[in-house]
């Protein structure tokens, strides 16, 4: 079954509501948009900070954990750090695995370090 | 798209737009305005993704009629209904009554079905169209836009507008 709408076409026949200052809102919109571009500007802007704050985090770890693994392994294989002879089970154990738990001392540090830079660099940016 | 681009569009458009809000918000200027510049800047924020230029009309009345629903969403009416419905009780010939009564008459409307109707007679989209933009299927559309016409119907006959 078809409707008569007939009467709600007539309802809307000339409805042309009138809207305000066309120039005032495209002058707000404008305004707008500024305060838009600043703020993706500097977005931008932090963005490459944080990118090159990664990259001088990567090239110093990579540099200083490549320093410290290279004097560690330079020493002689048989020569332990510490020049201890006490026949006690732990320390001797500490002494032989000298070389790794500096290893794993110096990663951490070098992990801190990282992500100090980074947590610096990207409080600067704010 | 540039921003240069993009303002030489929405200065094509703007106008008709508020037109589409003013009469979405039942004639609260203030209220469509914002929501307007809210929309507009939404769409600046979108416009690298639009594609197709040709697509830009449909697509500002799909992002207004989206940040429309999340302002009727996030705020309580200002004006109670029943106060549109007393502004229809009077008998006035001028124009800025005329609608007036059909703003209280589209007040009363849910507001998919105030769209439907409004997209269809203020713009003239087809019910392809606003499926579209609202974002559901055609059957969709024409139901709403049945019984939004069935419903300014019975409301305008209700409040002896003098309309019919």
């Amino acid at each position: 079954m078809t409707q008569d709408y007939s009467d709600i076409d007539r309802l809307f026949e000339g409805f042309n509501p009138e809207v305000d200052d066309s120039r005032r809102f495209m002058d707000r919109l404008q305004a707008r948009f500024d305060a838009v571009d600043h703020v993706r500007r500097l977005q931008e802007t932090k963005l490459r900070r944080l990118r090159v704050a990664a990259v001088v985090a990567f090239a110093c770890g990579m540099t200083v954990g490549g320093v410290c693994m290279a004097l560690i392994f330079l020493q002689p294989a048989g020569t332990p750090f510490s020049g201890l002879r006490i026949p006690f089970a732990p320390l001797v154990m500490l002494e032989q695995y000298s070389r790794m738990g500096l290893l794993f001392l110096l990663s951490t540090l070098i992990t801190l370090g990282v992500m100090a830079t980074q947590r610096f660099m990207s409080t600067s940016a704010r | 798209m540039t921003r240069e681009r993009f303002t030489t569009l929405v200065s094509g458009e703007q106008k008709k737009l508020r037109q589409f809000l003013l009469a979405l918000c039942c004639g609260h200027a203030d209220e469509a305005d914002d929501i307007a510049q809210d929309a507009l800047v939404k769409a600046y924020l979108a416009s690298p993704g639009l594609d197709e230029e040709a697509r830009f009309t449909a697509w500002l009345y799909k992002i207004a009629y989206n940040t429309f629903l999340d302002h009727k969403r996030s705020r309580a009416p200002l004006v109670p209904i029943d106060a549109h419905c007393q502004l229809a009780d009077t008998r006035r010939a001028d124009d800025a009554f005329r609608y007036q009564t059909l703003y209280a008459a589209l007040a009363a409307l849910p507001p998919k079905e105030r769209t439907a109707i409004l997209l269809y007679y203020l713009k003239g989209y087809s019910t392809h169209e606003i499926s579209r933009i609202e974002d559901c299927s055609e059957e969709a559309v024409r139901k709403q836009m049945s019984r939004g016409r069935e419903e300014l119907k019975k409301i305008c006959k209700r409040n002896d507008t003098g309309l019919f």
